[in-house]
């Protein structure tokens, strides 16, 4: 299993159901987890499966009033401003509303989680956590994690060793695994799918899954059959 | 757990402990209102025979005197309107209903009522109710000009927007099982089925697959300075917000049902003042896992008077209001009024704001019923003070009361995150913000009136919840005058209301040293100290020569306070040290007065005494002309 410890001033997790007026969940979720994990070290040959998160610092929360955008912004509109200048800005108030969101302070977690080769995959496993292994110690990233929200940058490297989770067993109701993509003739959204023949364009649906958080001595568990795996 | 689940829970539990659910105005007889059903003024009953010809039409009267009459409160289908077509089964406004037009040449109103007529045709086919398919009946022959003209021309107070129902030889059909079961299948596979988009998804609060909501069915109402017409919980308006190509409530999938339950266990909730509290801009509800909810709310608007003996400080040297007695009696008022109160039950409080037509969650709580008690307790044990005046003694002061201490003018501050900071120390001991610290040394320093008694206990109960390694503080004896603090900037604060005291007792100033000298002695008192000092001299020498034992005992006091104050931080005192000036100089103050009210005391005795032994009936003089009027005004 592979450790990587991650820590920030700041994090929201949003909870779906307050996504707009944001309320942070009280742990890291496999998906920001995994979101981490990718900023670091992520090859179309394999795919992470998180284990385990531990918490080191007191769950602290935060509540802060901050500007949010409106839109999305097109691709093309955005070339556009390349070209002939113009942008779209946060502090304008056309674009702008301020939200309230409730976020966490001062978090540290360790994130425990395995590489799992896809079938299309042709080096060895070892080839890819040696790889991560280096990035980690070296503070590599492809970009720099953050946590849940890019404004919440996070630090990383691997763990030393002293870490301790906090001694807080809890349940914290349904909290969000991760979205299950599936692959339809006619969908909602286009994204990008990795297997044998490379990367190509697909059409289908995303539905957000969700399980049982249960924090034990510090230590949220994901269930392995979540990935589709048998649990040990 | 998440709160749309805690909310889910309360919901079913009300229902199945038999509470009605909460709705505007009265309530209709017992039962239990049916699924998608609310109380509604319906205004008119277009009375029909059984073949669906009319007999006529009936005005129902809400019974209010003033303003429109929008007709009598009825459990009717309800739906969330926007600006789409969307009707209401069997009971409408007369747009939908009878088709009739409130602003000429309105388009839509045909598509409203079409809506209407195929919603009871679709009702009248799928139950086959006589009473329904009546109402079909007259419906595909109806004619809104002839209707109106022959019907509605003797009530000149008719209009558009008012409720319509119907019945049929006395049988009202929107009370029958089958429409309400009828009614109930409309939602659940959600109305964009049809089209093919509903979502099957997983369901965040119950985890059962299969199609969620794409608008919340019910608005959540009675927010503070929030929409009146009632505002949403999940709701996604923007494309900002919305993700995977999930739109509105879909962002978070919930069944209809599960999202119908929480939202109702909210109103319920907010609805009842023993469950909610609107104050400074933030919208509170509180409940728990089971048994009765703690009386929170009230105790937080208006402290029990209970309370107040518990602090009244009985010999002026006790420091320390005892936090036990307070936990005792805050349980004694609490369980005498809710004999079902738990202890270990769960207690669960949200802080809600408005914005725009959503809501946002500031606090959520959880934790259990005898914790809450017990931060709460701790809550009204930190506001224990002495008083200046002898009325103020044991007095605790509201959430609103605190804030309004810090602020000029309180309805121009923007005060939802001070409140909420209080309601959270209040329930959970979560420390007050270093924050209010400064906007208390603000108002003190600008304020005539200096350190108020709600300052004071504002300022002590943030000192006390905080831990500050840079002050050198005593915090078990904060609530009266206590010479043993270590601290310089304490000793400064009495230094000056001790030097205002002796100014005070020789002259009468427009202009006091308190006022000149407030806001430089609580920051810089390097600068000042030695000026106060060698100012004061002048007026003890004043009073040595006129008044030899009171000149004695300010000495005595400049002593004391001298003796403590070993060195004077060169350096501007930080904002803690200021906040500990602050208490300092209440603290002495206190003390002076009470001084001034026990000499007062002791001579009315003495003089009564006297007079009691010359035999001369007491009350003949007026005692109060007898106290030495310069101390009388220092005691006020």
């Amino acid at each position: 299993m592979l450790e990587l410890k991650v820590w920030s001033d700041y994090a929201c997790f949003t909870r779906p159901e307050n996504k707009v007026e944001r309320v942070t969940y009280d742990v890291m979720t496999p998906s920001a987890a995994r979101g981490v994990l990718e900023a670091v070290f992520w090859k179309p040959e394999f795919e992470w499966r998180v284990r385990e998160i531990a918490v080191l610092r007191p769950i602290r929360r935060f509540s802060i009033l901050r500007n949010e955008v409106n839109d999305v912004v097109s691709e093309r509109s955005a070339k556009g401003w390349m070209t002939s200048g113009g942008g779209y800005y946060a502090d304008d108030s056309k674009n702008r509303a301020q939200r309230h969101a409730l976020v966490l302070r001062d978090v540290c977690y360790v994130i425990r989680a395995d590489i799992v080769l896809k079938p299309h995959a042709t080096d060895p496993l070892q080839k890819y956590t040696e790889m991560f292994t280096r990035r980690a110690e070296k503070g590599q990233a492809f970009h720099q994690p953050y946590l849940g929200n890019r404004e919440f940058t996070a630090f990383f490297g691997p763990p030393d060793g002293s870490e301790t989770p906090i001694d807080l067993s809890e349940d914290l109701g349904r909290m969000l695994f991760d979205l299950h993509f599936q692959e339809t003739g006619k969908g909602r959204l286009k994204y990008r799918a990795h297997g044998e023949g490379g990367a190509r364009w697909a059409t289908g649906n995303a539905a957000p899954r969700f399980f049982n958080a249960r924090l034990e001595r510090g230590i949220l568990h994901v269930p392995h059959h979540l990935y589709g795996e048998v649990d040990a | 757990m998440s709160l749309l689940h805690q909310l889910r829970e309360y919901e079913l539990r009300m229902r199945r402990e038999g509470k009605k659910p909460v709705s505007e105005g009265e309530q209709p007889g017992g039962d239990e209102m049916p699924f998608m059903y609310a109380l509604q003024p319906v205004r008119w009953e277009v009375r029909l025979r059984g073949d669906g010809t009319v007999l006529d039409v009936q005005p129902l009267s809400s019974g209010k005197t003033k303003g429109k009459d929008l007709g009598r409160p009825t459990p009717a289908p309800n739906v969330v309107r926007a600006s789409g077509v969307k009707s209401k089964l069997l009971m409408d406004n007369a747009e939908y209903a009878l088709g009739i037009v409130r602003k000429e040449g309105d388009p839509k109103v045909k598509q409203r009522h079409d809506a209407f007529r195929a919603l009871v045709q679709a009702c009248a086919e799928a139950t086959g109710e006589p009473s329904v398919q009546a109402v079909a009946g007259f419906l595909a022959g109806h004619d809104p000009a002839s209707f109106r003209e022959k019907y509605l021309a003797v009530f000149p107070d008719f209009a558009p927007d008012t409720n319509v129902t119907f019945s049929v030889d006395g049988v009202e059909p929107l009370t029958l099982p089958a429409v309400q079961r009828f009614w109930a299948g409309q939602f659940g596979q959600g109305d964009a089925e049809a089209d093919g988009t509903t979502l099957t998804a997983e369901c965040l609060i119950t985890g059962e697959i299969g199609p969620v909501m794409e608008r919340e069915p019910v608005k959540i109402k009675g927010i503070l300075s929030g929409q009146v017409a009632g505002m949403n919980f999940i709701s996604a308006n923007a494309q900002a917000f919305e993700s995977y190509g999930l739109q509105a409530s879909q962002i978070a999938p919930v069944k209809f049902e599960a999202a119908e339950q929480y939202a109702n266990g909210l109103n319920r909730l907010l609805a009842d003042p023993n469950t909610s509290l609107k104050v400074g801009g933030v919208t509170y509800a509180f409940w728990t896992g089971e048994g009765a909810v703690p009386l929170v709310a009230r105790a937080l608007q208006e402290p029990p008077a209970e309370l107040k003996s518990r602090f009244a400080i009985q010999k002026r040297r006790e420091k320390k209001a005892r936090p036990e007695e307070v936990r005792q009696t805050l349980w004694g008022i609490f369980q005498g009024e809710q004999p079902t109160l738990k202890p270990g039950a769960a207690f669960y409080a949200v802080g809600l704001t408005p914005s725009g037509s959503r809501i946002a969650v500031r606090t959520h709580l959880t934790s259990t019923v005898q914790a809450a008690v017990d931060n709460l307790s701790d809550y009204f044990a930190a506001q224990a003070l002495v008083g200046v005046r002898e009325e103020d003694a044991g007095k605790t002061y509201s959430v609103l009361d605190l804030v309004r201490a810090m602020y000029r003018d309180v309805n121009k501050a923007h005060t939802a995150p001070d409140v909420d900071a209080l309601v959270q120390f209040a329930l959970s001991g979560r420390p007050l913000p270093e924050a209010f610290l400064a906007r208390l040394a603000a108002r003190n320093r600008a304020d005539e009136y200096r350190v108020t008694r709600p300052r004071a206990a504002l300022t002590k109960m943030v000192l006390l919840s905080r831990d500050w390694k840079e002050l050198d503080m005593e915090k078990d004896s904060l609530d009266a005058l206590d010479p043993g603090q270590r601290e310089p900037a304490y000793h400064l604060g009495r230094l000056l209301a001790v030097l205002d005291d002796i100014q005070g007792s020789v002259m009468k100033a427009n202009t006091t040293l308190v006022d000149r000298f407030y806001g430089s002695m609580s920051t810089t008192p390097y600068a000042v100290v030695g000026r106060l000092i060698h100012g004061s001299q002048a007026h003890l020498q004043k009073l040595r020569k006129e008044n030899e034992p009171a000149y004695r005992a300010k000495q005595r006091e400049l002593e004391d306070v001298m003796s403590r104050l070993r060195d004077i931080p060169a350096k501007p005192l930080t904002t803690a040290q200021q906040a500990l000036f602050a208490l300092g100089y209440y603290h002495q103050r206190a003390e002076i007065s009470a001084g001034i009210r026990e000499r007062t005391e002791a001579k009315r005795e003495r003089e009564a005494q006297a007079k009691a032994a010359q035999n001369l009936p007491t009350g003949l003089f007026n005692t109060q002309e007898q106290v030495d009027p310069q101390e009388q005004g220092a005691a006020q």
